[in-house]
């Protein structure tokens, strides 16, 4: 876990206590964002959690009641101008002139931006646009104006990427094409990312790192391993006897749970599943099955943000 | 970085219909002036005797200034609407660009082209006068004070209009609020001195013409710095 | 028809258009209050009335029905409320009638307005004739009724523009030329969006201009150009529609 061991202040970005009340309600509660380089930090949280409202403050388009946001190593508040010359961002839906083509609408940005020209090009190319850079925006399919957004967060050869929701509203193939570019941004780039998205399903597949929010607080953040570690098994045995057995392995300190003819132990790693099996046998027992039981991601990500069902 | 704006604003309003509307103010004016005087030429002239420039220059100001006044509310509507269509205020200021910098980018659109409004204005005038074939001994200084004190004198409402179109998403109201200034403009010569409504009127006619122009770039700019203190502290969405 | 004006309603509650509506009567109470007279008696009202209408119905009327129109149709642009509306089973022509229903029944309110504060004008100058209703009354109404080809007009450009300005632009571009047409004994009774202004106007009262136009001619052309406008709409909205 390289990032877990960086010292504090050399994150990438950070946010210390960032909050923000909207008519006297707290809508984000003092959440501490730490992305190190090179991640691909996935923001979970169910829709209204608080994901669009934290970054807007991270872009400066707010400003937080209380709290304050670094990126690379320097005040957001006090240092604006020389951080946003180094983060590209896409927020929620794309922004587009529709009566301008595609190139000229990266134009408006690139001349804001003042880089060179080719940059256009770059960034056409790098989203597979440049057959249609000539056109005017407003017939562009939901998919192209999305990657169009992509392109103009690209122009300025960001070092952060911050891109809200970057899937919503795609059709499945605009999702595939969409998860593969920002997969290889990173390692193309050196460009580090944050996505924010209400499916656990899809930052998955792409983030190394997640921060889940709920209710405008932040209640999770690791490696996207740890997440899954947490969805590690627990055993479950079939015996005879279970009310003996059940006894048995308490008396021997394990951690069992019975229910009905049924014995269940937590996170039990194979040495300790061994020992109970040998043990339960030496005691006359009747192993009918041993079985793992595996919650899914999802739903240990339901469980977090207790929203059940659908988010 | 002034000029690398309005760079960027002029690039936006490739295709829209803003340079058209910026023209068909004057080109409106002038051209219903020409019926005018088509019709009643034998009339107009005989009523304005030995000085028809000025009379010609009196007819034009009494339609200009409601074109004027309805013009600057249209203009800073549009001009800011096309960021509110486009979605496109999050992504201007994630930009490494200062609100100052884009709140000055849309006014200096707006005043640039109703500059160019009040300069077409001037040039028709002058042309339709010597088609008319008045006196070529032009009374320039009068053209040029009427062409663009009113401008000064209307400052106050480019800002206002300006502000009111930005910061809101809902082009209803600002545009409610600048029909409502034309007409009570019209009123000019009901209304105590005080009152902005009834300056870019008395830079046309009246002896404090000057003055009139005067207090409305004082106003005006104060005008634009309380709409760009409200821009800046305003969270976007 | 009548669920549709219903919903129009619900719209229009919470809308700027209250500030609006009593903006112009206020003006043309304050100049009718106190604007100078020529006359005393009964002759006195129609002077009254005449400044009232004059204020109200040189520009103010014509832009403010324009300003109606674009309202009703701002609520369908943001919210993509067309398709939404269009997806309903009510027929494209009911929903275009109900907002050119809607229109002139704010029309009808801001003329209701305009009776008031001329009323109240002459009432408060101490005028010793009694208010002649009647008179206001056919002024309100004839002014109301000259307003339908205005108010279609609107609505088709207030239909076929996503902005505000657009449909706004359209009206100022035809109401302006009124400042000019007004005088004209030749042209102001083609005009459409003069007709407010003369059917206001009580007749008789200026000695210039169009203001001596026969009723006959007057109806004749609001109802040609309301035929026209409304067919052009209606036509446009409904292939639009499919």
């Amino acid at each position: 876990m390289k990032m877990m061991k960086q010292a504090s202040g050399s994150w990438l970005l950070e946010t210390k206590g960032l909050t923000k009340k909207l008519g006297g309600k707290a809508v984000v509660r003092d959440v501490d964002l730490r992305i190190g380089e090179g991640d691909i930090y996935g923001f979970l949280g169910p829709n209204g959690a608080g994901k669009t409202t934290t970054i807007r403050m991270l872009l400066g388009l707010a400003k937080p009641t209380r709290g304050g946001v670094t990126v690379f190593g320097k005040s957001l508040a006090a240092n604006r101008m020389e951080i946003l010359r180094h983060v590209g961002s896409l927020v929620e839906y794309p922004s587009y002139y529709g009566h301008l083509t595609g190139t000229e609408n990266l134009e408006v940005i690139r001349r804001l931006l003042d880089v060179p020209k080719e940059r256009i090009a770059e960034a056409l190319s790098i989203v597979r646009l440049e057959k249609d850079a000539g056109r005017a925006v407003k017939g562009y399919s939901l998919g192209m104006k999305q990657r169009l957004g992509i392109a103009a967060a690209l122009l300025g050869n960001p070092r952060l990427l911050i891109l809200d929701e970057p899937t919503n509203g795609l059709d499945p193939a605009g999702i595939q094409e969409m998860r593969e570019l920002i997969k290889s941004l990173p390692g193309q780039r050196g460009v580090t990312i944050l996505l924010s998205s209400h499916l656990l399903s899809e930052v998955e597949l792409m983030a190394t790192k997640v921060g889940i929010i709920r209710s405008g607080s932040l209640i999770y953040q690791d490696s996207i391993a740890s997440l899954k570690a947490r969805t590690a098994g627990r055993i479950r045995f079939s015996v005879s006897e279970p009310e003996d057995a059940w006894k048995r392995l308490l008396e021997l300190g394990f951690e069992a749970e019975r229910d009905q003819s049924r014995l269940t132990v937590g996170g039990a790693a194979d040495r300790t599943v061994a020992s109970i099996v040998a043990e339960l046998v030496r005691r006359g027992h009747s192993v009918y099955r041993v079985e793992e039981e595996r919650s899914s991601l999802e739903s240990v990500f339901l469980e977090m943000t207790g929203t059940g069902g659908s988010l | 970085m002034i000029g690398r704006m309005l760079s960027v604003e002029l690039l936006k309003i490739r295709r829209k219909l803003l340079w058209m509307l910026a023209a068909l103010g004057p080109v409106g004016v002038i051209g219903l002036q020409a019926v005018n005087y088509g019709l009643r030429y034998d009339y107009l002239m005989k009523l304005y005797g030995d000085s028809p420039w000025e009379g010609l220059l009196q007819q034009v100001g009494s339609l200009m200034l409601p074109a004027l006044f309805i013009g600057l509310a249209l203009v800073a509507s549009m001009s800011a609407g096309i960021e509110h269509q486009a979605g496109a205020w999050k992504q201007l200021l994630a930009l490494p660009v200062t609100r100052l910098q884009v709140f000055g980018g849309k006014v200096m659109l707006s005043l640039l082209l109703l500059l160019a409004s009040c300069t077409l204005l001037l040039l028709l005038t002058l042309g339709m006068g010597l088609l008319l074939g008045f006196d070529p001994q032009v009374p320039w200084a009068e053209i040029v004070r009427q062409s663009y004190l009113p401008y000064l004198a209307a400052l106050p409402f480019i800002a206002l209009q300006s502000w009111l179109s930005i910061v809101m998403a809902n082009q209803a109201l600002p545009l409610t609020v600048g029909t409502l200034g034309m007409v009570l403009s019209m009123f000019s010569l009901l209304m105590p001195a005080w009152m902005p409504w009834g300056w870019p009127d008395r830079a046309v006619r009246s002896a404090d013409a000057l003055q009139a122009a005067g207090s409305g770039l004082a106003l005006g700019v104060l005008v634009l710095l309380i709409g760009y203190a409200h821009f800046a502290r305003k969270d976007v969405s | 028809m009548a669920r549709l004006l219903a919903s129009e309603w619900i719209k229009l509650r919470r809308s700027i258009i209250w500030l609006l509506l009593p903006a112009s009567p206020l003006l043309a109470f304050v100049a009718s209050w106190r604007s100078s007279l020529d006359s005393g008696g009964a002759q006195a009202w129609r002077e009254v009335l005449a400044v009232g209408a004059m204020v109200h119905g040189y520009l103010f009327l014509p832009l403010l029905v324009g300003i109606f129109a674009a309202l009703l149709c701002r609520f369908e642009h943001a919210s993509g409320g067309w398709k939404q509306l269009l997806a309903l089973p009510v027929r494209p022509a009911a929903v275009y009638g109900a907002k050119l229903a809607a229109i002139m029944a704010l029309a009808a309110i801001l003329q209701l307005l305009m009776c008031a504060a001329i009323a109240g004008a002459g009432l408060l100058r101490g005028l010793d004739a009694p208010v002649p209703w009647g008179m206001i009354g056919m002024s309100a109404f004839g002014g109301w009724l000259a307003c339908l080809p205005l108010a279609a007009l609107q609505l088709l450009a207030s239909t076929a523009f996503q902005s505000f300005a657009a449909p706004l632009a359209v009206n100022v571009v035809f109401t302006l030329p009124n400042m000019l047409v007004a005088n004209s004994r030749d042209f102001a009774p083609w005009y459409p969006w003069v007709q407010p202004l003369l059917a206001m106007v009580p007749q008789d009262t200026y000695g210039f201009g169009a203001f001596n136009v026969s009723l006959e001619t007057l109806l004749a052309v609001i109802g040609g150009s309301f035929l026209v406008f409304l067919c052009s709409g209606l036509l446009y909205f409904v292939r639009r529609a499919v």
